[in-house]
């Protein structure tokens, strides 16, 4: 009976000891209650001192642009050649790097072979795609007026009518807000009254200045 | 004696305004384009002439077209007008040089053919209501201005 009970006690204190924390003055963890909720994760880390937050990124608009040109053209109209100066004075709004829009209204006096006075007034909108900065190829619609003046009295015969262009431009120099460029264009449509077909090819100088606060360079 | 008493003015205006209607219609037509290559091909070799010819009146040659019908009354008028030269005549003066121009006698010959050439047809209906045969007044023919 007493080896039992001294036994017993050796068990006591075997399992005691073995439970005991390494540092005895450190309270017994406790263990984890499974019924509450996980913990809150750790709030972001700040940003450094030494980085300010980003802007919103800016919007870009279309980059303006005021344009005059003028040179030489050709006209063809009911089978009588005619040429002369051409000249015109445009808006355009290059939208994209590779997208512009222009509106133009040009005039074109010339004269027939033969000396008859040959008066033109067209209004144009197009649209040129730019495969490269300095290179524009564009397609544009137009209303037309024109007016052959008689030699056998004071009168001019008039009629108006419609066009159809495609022409390319190419920026000799160009700098940040200004180009200096040259163009070849082909013009063709069809007046009103006789159903004639109106042709002829143009050629010209101009120079184009921007106008506004956008800037080509921040165009996508 | 008394004198019959006169119409008044208005009731004359409304009877002459009264007859015109009566004798159109809305059939009748009238053209007067310019813009047409036989106008536009006359000029152009009218300022040829003026350029070749000495002292050539260029207010003589008649480049105009016109094109009329009308219907009425019993009555049905076709007018038509057309350039003095024709479009064959008149690319042939522009082709020909100054010196063939004056001297096969293209000046004088266009001077004296100078007036548009001008057909009035006009054709009355009888009384059943049957057509007659038209009366056609031209302008007289004239010889080849060119060559």
């Amino acid at each position: 009976m007493k080896r039992m009970f001294l036994g017993g006690l050796a068990a006591c204190g075997f399992v005691l000891g073995t439970a005991a924390p390494a540092n005895a003055d450190e309270p017994a963890p406790l263990e984890p209650d499974p019924s509450e909720a996980a913990p809150a994760p750790a709030p972001m880390p700040s940003p450094p001192p030494d980085e300010a937050p980003r802007p919103p990124p800016k919007k870009v608009g279309p980059a303006v642009a005021i344009f005059a040109e003028g040179g030489y053209a050709a006209r063809t109209i009911e089978a009588l050649p005619s040429s002369g100066g051409s000249g015109g004075l445009g808006i355009d709004l290059q939208l994209t790097r590779g997208v512009s829009t222009w509106v133009e209204p040009t005039v074109f006096l010339g004269s027939t072979e033969n000396g008859l006075r040959v008066r033109s007034a067209t209004m144009g909108v197009g649209l040129d795609l730019l495969p490269h900065e300095r290179v524009r190829l564009g397609l544009g619609v137009h209303t037309f007026w024109l007016g052959v003046q008689r030699v056998t009295h004071n009168h001019t015969i008039p009629t108006w009518g419609g066009l159809a262009s495609a022409g390319a431009r190419f920026d000799v120099v160009q700098g940040d807000t200004f180009a200096l460029f040259v163009r070849a264009a082909i013009e063709a449509g069809m007046e009103i009254h006789d159903s004639a077909l109106l042709w002829g090819p143009t050629l010209s100088a101009g120079f184009a200045f921007d106008v506004g606060t956008a800037k080509r360079s921040e165009l996508k | 004696m008394r004198r019959p008493p006169k119409a008044p003015a208005g009731v004359v205006l409304a009877l002459g305004v009264a007859a015109l209607l009566a004798c159109s219609s809305n059939g009748d037509k009238d053209d007067d384009n310019q813009f047409r290559e036989d106008v536009l091909q006359c000029e152009e070799a009218v300022a040829r002439l003026q350029r070749c010819c000495p002292s050539f009146d260029v207010g003589a040659i008649e480049c105009r077209y016109h094109y009329s019908y009308s219907t009425g009354c019993g009555t049905t008028t076709r007018t038509r007008s057309l350039p003095a030269f024709d479009t064959s005549e008149s690319k042939c003066v522009q082709n020909t040089s100054c010196s063939g121009i004056v001297s096969s006698g293209v000046c004088e010959r266009a001077l004296d053919g100078g007036v548009a050439r001008t057909t009035i047809e006009q054709t009355d209906t009888d009384e059943a209501g049957t057509p007659t045969a038209p009366m056609i007044t031209a302008t007289p023919p004239r010889g080849v201005i060119c060559p």
